[in-house]
């Protein structure tokens, strides 16, 4: 992953670049004292010494690895690449990135719109509990990739909950101002479903026919 | 006579459930490096099969080498009678 030097959050990276060190740094150490143990000390293992450099190697120092890895994982599995990392959301990314199209995630990611880890933001509500329902869902996909255990061509599951879009829009000037988004019908529309915003705004992402 | 264990068995019973304690303190060493190892993958760069790796195989042997440990702590105890 590059180093963006006008990342938004340079704190958050700062934390996670310490974070991912002390998480190989804790790997590194447990894993020279278990060599040490299984090389030099194998027949010895059962004195007091090596059971605590055992409980070290085992107990302690995993602890953190796993706590650290987790963390720093799951916020690295937000990014485009992570998503991108999928054989079949290539063309979901690829379509993307392109500046010449015109789809609404094309759309939102050359103009900024959504400064990054755009695929996620789109795609997981909002706080804790959009976070750990988008998590559950993310592994529950690495099963089905695996197990190829998935519907072809892919498509997205239900319809797309138009919170996703309001929890930006909803509040901006520029959205209430317009004509259209006025009035009583529009928002009851809106929330009973009967309108979407591509109805008007066109497709987030070509359809599966166009990918290659 | 009757069932009497003969006392210069007793040792040599020690010796063998010693073995198997070390045996599976080496089992949990050799498992708890490859769980870290596999946990740690997707530090090098995220993948989907890094990923699946990390948390359906790295991160549960962690568990299972930590869980034998415990285990060969408690024989260990109880065959010195401590527990």
């Amino acid at each position: 992953m590059s180093p963006n030097r006008f990342a938004l959050d340079p704190t958050q990276d700062s934390i996670l670049a310490w974070a991912g060190g002390g998480v190989i740094a804790a790997a590194v150490v447990a894993t020279l004292l278990l060599l040490y143990l299984l090389i030099f000390r194998r027949r010895r293992l059962l004195e007091p010494g090596a059971k605590w450099l055992l409980f070290i190697a085992l107990g302690l120092f995993p602890s953190f690895v796993l706590l650290g890895a987790n963390s720093v994982i799951l916020t690295r599995s937000k990014t485009v690449d992570a998503c991108g990392s999928c054989h079949m959301m290539q063309p979901f990314v690829k379509d993307m990135r392109d500046p010449k199209s015109d789809n609404l995630a094309a759309i939102h990611y050359k103009n900024r719109y959504i400064p990054e880890n755009q695929c996620y933001i789109c795609h997981s509500a909002y706080g804790i509990f959009g976070d750990i329902q988008a998590k559950k869902k993310g592994v529950g996909h690495l099963i089905k990739y695996y197990s190829d255990n998935y519907a072809k061509p892919i498509r997205h599951e239900g319809p797309f909950p138009i919170s996703q879009c309001l929890k930006c829009h909803a509040e901006s000037q520029k959205f209430l101002a317009v004509e259209e988004h006025q009035g009583d019908d529009f928002w009851r529309d809106l929330s009973t479903g009967k309108t979407t915003c591509t109805d008007c705004h066109g497709r987030a992402h070509p359809d599966f026919a166009e990918k290659k | 006579m009757g069932t009497t264990i003969p006392p210069e068995v007793e040792p040599q019973a020690t010796s063998v459930r010693g073995g198997r304690i070390r045996k599976l303190l080496t089992v949990a060493s050799a498992l708890g490096l490859v769980g870290l190892g596999l946990t740690v993958l997707p530090m090098a760069g995220i993948t989907p099969l890094r990923l699946a790796l990390s948390f359906a195989v790295g991160q549960p042997l962690c568990g299972l080498a930590l869980a034998l440990y415990v285990l060969a702590v408690l024989l260990e105890l109880r065959r010195r009678k401590v527990l």
